[in-house]
């Protein structure tokens, strides 16, 4: 018993903290979905410009200026990007916006590769969070521990706005209904730009914990993460917070366990199959709703 | 008896804890204009909308010419939400989807126009008579039903002639003024071959004189395509003008139903359009 | 009107025969016109002369075209000023050189001659209408077999009217789905994967089988069957998998289309990766050494061929619905249109030539790896579509070359780090030429939203009455 727990406690621990890296990007798709109906396919490609902006300032101020600095960087990104890209096509047919968000999505990787020149960047270590620990004989980094916990702090700081603020209500409101509650009064466009400002700062959270697992970023290394909490959020149901958290550490333990098995070069394709299974059985998702359309 | 072109016996539709339809029966029968009319959010569409297959009725059965074209029971989570006051349910689950009911021979239009907006009044019309193709993928690729595409364009324009369209035939659908797409979309619903059309509050939005002549048309491609028409109206005079039976629905429920001039005179009707005095 | 139509006629009939006729008698003359421009034999006098003449001489006996052209070339130009070059021996010369070019110049001016005909005696005038369109397509291939042999089939130009083509398949394909049906599907690139190695993995040379599964004793498969029979199999292999992954996905809101077929892409391009499959799909190696095509029309007219089908279907019955659905699915069902049938008809028939086109690509390049066919190439063709206009099969077709001329030729210098004098024009460095390009596919996106073409198709008349309305409209004011 204690040699089963010995050798797969690393990849339960693993699977934890991708799961809640991956939560922190779910979140910024499922309240965007929520509110605009749109897939944004530019966030994961924030979640890598983040870690770009790191390695940058990093170089050249020390890290408690550079780390909130990173996070004001991307949150600034998130809401320019929202501004010019989406807002002029609030009326457009919602194709439009998506396809705005494949392009933007297809400039953001374009430009970090000529920024970068295509080559792979040191990401710098924080110090504490990178540190090693052995918890019951399994060696791992601090940040394995402090993602799950700092994850659940955020999603519950989240919840509180969102159920206990006026803007939250408000976000609330026109995700439950865009037309009647603009015209209620609600002012459409200040709770989408909060949306995506929340989004963004939790993508650049997310960021800094998933790259401290490794040592270098390239401009797509930021790709796979972000369609794997893509999936995480359709999984729990698109639009539903708590769904995406909890898609997100389903997704984050399952892809470990298929590690420990051995089976590496499917633990990608497994998260992609797991998706079409859920679409087959429950489309909405494990928390969604299904929606009648008025005819 | 003849059997009934369209019977709907105890339709119940229930949105969570809403029921919007409750235990509704009615019948239609060959060559009749039968109206539903009731006050605003009475449950007409949506009772329209479980006789076309756009909602399944959470129970309740339809039948069409006597065939069961609908018939459900609540299942699943609405076992214990059920609100409707039939207590007996059908045992049989027969669901249809909308294109299927319409391939029996039931048209319909929409209260708010429908149209293919990218299209031409002609095409928009064209689109309709698609279901009784006899070509296939390939056939219809390599132009080897250039017969039955002839006699498909041939059929149209005659129906856009009946309807008064014929000059507006390449006219962008949606840059017809409005009396005018009521009547496109009721030239769409009739290039399906029906025999019994279903009317969305076909005069809403129309003017005194629109109405005067929409009524004429209804009896008019009546009598030219041996129709039976089921409508949801507003519109009273309309109503009282063309209908051989109304049948009166309020908060789901069915209130009256007869001749035009008994259902004015009921009490319960006025009740329903008026207010009931609370003294 | 109709006396010059005649006298045009018959001036085209002659042109054409005189070519045709030239071009083709002077094919094997060239010993003959070796001697003629060379009268007083003055070669025998110099051993080089002699040399370069009996090349010639050596690769007509071989039979090889351009080796004969090319010695040809550096005979007459080493040696021009002992030659007699001029008058009838240069045209001799010219007809030799461009034979091929001018003999297809005589039989679309003979295939114009007689369209022009038939429409004179064409009462119906039921010709006359397809007649220009038709003469159009002519002339563009008719161009582009004279290109290629003019300029050679390794240029720029080349190569850009080669993957613009097939580009243009890809992206008629998409515009099917996206633009004529209403969905939105992102699995492209996994589509044209699935066409691209069914293709490879069925062209590879017997013999060469062991080379390239170097790492799977030889591979699995050990036959090879057509090119063309290869082509449509990559096409009906793309095609199966739509229908798989259509049965549960396109009965539900479209958005989850989008989704699916992403993740879809994904999961193939992982899968044709894993070393399990590699006897099959050679693993995570290039795939190489298949059947490639030798002259860019042989793309120019499979993606003709294929993007004329699409077109029919989008303007039959069937193609009605499309548009209907996209239009209003609700009045669509309403009207007898099975969604579920019709949707996945347009899914399946998207990714037939999206497979198609895969295979293309895959004779283009030459060899295949499936790490190549990203989300990215996905996005690519999704801009194409878009900047071509939603709903336009010429506006797909146009953009395409234009895509492509773009981003392969002519902001290449973007890419390139460049000096006016002695100052450093700034940015200019490798990757700078895509990010431009996204900015400039942003801009349209956003600001001119409907694309080259809108919903509208190129017409011939709609652009002449066009260009006329413009003259008579400036004279009136």
């Amino acid at each position: 018993m204690s040699d089963f727990i010995r050798a797969n406690l690393p990849y339960l621990l693993a699977g934890i903290s991708v799961g809640g890296q991956y939560a922190l990007i779910a979140i910024g798709y499922t309240m965007v979905y929520g509110i605009l109906r749109l897939i944004n396919f530019a966030h994961g490609d924030i979640f890598t410009v983040a870690a770009f902006v790191m390695v940058y300032m990093n170089a050249t101020m020390p890290l408690y200026i550079s780390l909130p600095l990173t996070a004001a960087v991307t949150v600034a990104l998130g809401f320019a990007v929202e501004r010019v890209a989406y807002k002029p096509l609030r009326t457009a047919p919602r194709m439009s916006i998506m396809i705005s968000a494949i392009g933007v999505s297809y400039l953001l990787q374009n430009l970090m590769w000529y920024i970068t020149g295509g080559l792979a960047k040191q990401y710098p270590t924080i110090p504490w969070i990178s540190s090693s620990v052995t918890i019951y004989t399994a060696t791992t980094k601090m940040v394995t521990l402090v993602t799950p916990v700092l994850t659940l702090l955020l999603v519950i700081l989240l919840v509180q706005l969102i159920n206990h603020t006026k803007i939250g209500m408000a976000m609330r409101a026109v995700s439950k209904d865009f037309e009647t509650s603009k015209l209620m009064g609600i002012r459409i466009n200040q709770v989408i730009s909060v949306t995506f400002i929340i989004g963004s700062f939790l993508a650049a959270v997310g960021s800094m914990l998933y790259f401290s697992n490794y040592t270098a970023v390239t401009p797509v290394s930021g790709a796979m993460p972000g369609l794997k909490a893509f999936v995480a959020a359709v999984f729990g149901g698109i639009g539903s917070i708590p769904g995406a958290v909890i898609g997100a550490f389903i997704i984050g333990i399952c892809e470990n366990i298929i590690k420990a098995l051995g089976l590496t070069t499917f633990s990608d394709a497994f998260t992609f199959a797991l998706l079409i299974i859920i679409l087959i059985f429950k489309p909405s998702g494990l928390f969604g709703e299904a929606i009648y359309e008025k005819v | 008896m003849a059997e009934h072109v369209l019977e709907l016996k105890h339709i119940t539709m229930q949105f969570g804890g809403v029921v919007a339809v409750d235990d509704l029966s009615m019948h239609i029968d060959q060559g009749e204009i039968v109206a539903l009319i009731g006050p605003n959010g009475a449950g007409k569409t949506t009772a329209f909308n479980c006789v076309t297959g756009v909602y399944t009725p959470t129970s309740g059965q339809v039948l069409y010419h006597g065939r069961l074209i609908v018939s459900n029971r609540p299942e699943g989570r609405m076992k214990t939400l059920y609100a409707g006051s039939q207590k007996d349910h059908p045992a049989e689950v027969v669901v249809n989807t909308p294109d299927r009911i319409t391939k029996l021979g039931l048209a319909r239009t929409f209260q708010n126009i429908r149209l293919f907006k990218t299209q031409t009044v002609f095409e928009n019309v064209l689109i309709a008579t698609h279901l009784h193709r006899t070509s296939n993928l390939l056939t219809a690729t390599l132009r080897l039903n250039w017969r039955e595409e002839r006699e498909m364009r041939e059929e149209v324009l005659n129906l856009l002639e009946v309807v008064g369209l014929k000059d507006a035939r390449d006219e962008l659908a949606t840059s017809l003024p409005y009396g005018k797409q009521r009547r496109l979309e009721i030239a769409r619903a009739l290039a399906t071959r029906p025999k019994l059309l279903l009317l969305d509050e076909p005069a809403a939005g129309m003017n005194p004189q629109e109405t005067d002549s929409l009524a004429l048309f209804i009896k008019q491609i009546k009598d030219r395509f041996a129709l039976t028409v089921f409508l949801i109206e507003h519109h009273m005079d309309l109503v009282m003008d063309i209908s051989d039976r109304i049948y009166v629905i309020d908060f789901g429920r069915l209130i009256a139903h007869g001749a035009p001039h008994e259902v004015q005179d009921d009490p319960d009707v006025i009740n329903a359009y008026l207010g009931v005095d609370e003294e | 009107m109709k006396k010059t139509r005649i006298t045009l006629i018959v001036l085209f009939t002659l042109c054409a025969l005189a070519l045709i006729i030239f071009s083709l008698s002077v094919k094997d003359s060239l010993p003959g016109l070796l001697d003629r421009m060379d009268a007083e034999q003055t070669a025998t006098q110099d051993d080089k002369m002699l040399k370069a003449r009996d090349r010639v001489l050596e690769s007509i006996r071989e039979g090889d075209r351009s080796k004969i052209l090319r010695n040809l070339e550096r005979y007459t130009s080493g040696w021009a000023d002992r030659l007699d070059l001029n008058g009838e021996i240069g045209l001799e010369l010219f007809f030799f050189r461009n034979g091929p070019s001018l003999t297809a110049l005589g039989l679309f001016l003979l295939a114009a001659a007689v369209a022009m005909a038939l429409s004179v005696l064409d009462r119906k005038g039921r010709f006359r209408k397809a007649a220009p369109p038709l003469m159009l397509i002519a002339a563009v291939y008719t161009g582009v077999y004279i290109l290629e042999n003019v300029v050679g089939s390794d240029s720029m130009l080349m190569t850009v009217l080669e993957k613009g083509a097939i580009f243009a398949l890809i992206a008629v394909s998409m515009n099917l789905l996206n633009g004529f049906t209403g969905l939105f599907s992102l699995g492209q690139a996994g589509f044209m994967l699935i066409g691209a190695y069914t293709y490879a993995i069925f062209t590879i040379e017997t013999g060469t089988r062991p080379q390239v599964y170097q790492y799977y004793a030889g591979g699995l498969v050990q036959f090879t069957l057509p090119a063309l029979v290869s082509i449509g199999l990559a096409g009906l292999a793309a095609a199966f998998f739509a229908f798989l992954i259509g049965l549960p996905v396109l009965r539900l809101k479209s958005d989850y289309l989008a989704i699916a077929t992403l993740g879809f892409a994904e999961i193939i391009r992982a899968v044709f990766q894993y070393d399990g499959l590699g006897p099959i799909t050679n693993g995570s190696n290039l795939l190489r050494k298949f059947a490639t095509y030798d002259t860019v029309l042989f793309p120019f007219v499979i993606a003709g061929v294929c993007i004329a089908l699409i077109a029919l279907i989008i303007n039959s019955t069937y193609g009605r619905s499309f548009k209907a659905i996209r239009d209003d699915e609700i009045a669509a069902e309403a009207m007898g249109i099975n969604l579920f049938r019709h949707k996945q008809m347009a899914f399946v028939i998207s990714s037939f030539f999206a497979g198609i086109g895969g295979a293309l690509l895959a004779m283009y390049q030459t060899t295949v790896q499936a790490a190549a066919f990203t989300s990215a190439m996905t996005y690519e063709i999704l801009l194409i579509v878009v900047i071509g206009g939603m709903g336009s099969v010429t506006g797909s077709v146009i953009a395409s070359f234009l895509f492509v001329a773009a981003s392969e030729w002519w902001l290449r210098f973007l890419d390139n780090e460049q000096m006016i004098g002695s100052f450093q024009v700034p940015l200019l460095r490798s990757g700078f030429r895509m990010v431009v390009f996204s900015v400039v596919i942003m801009a349209v996106v956003l600001f001119y939203r409907k694309g080259i073409m809108g919903d509208r198709e190129l017409s011939i008349k709609r652009l002449t009455s066009r260009l006329s309305l413009r003259k008579g409209g400036l004279k009136n004011g």
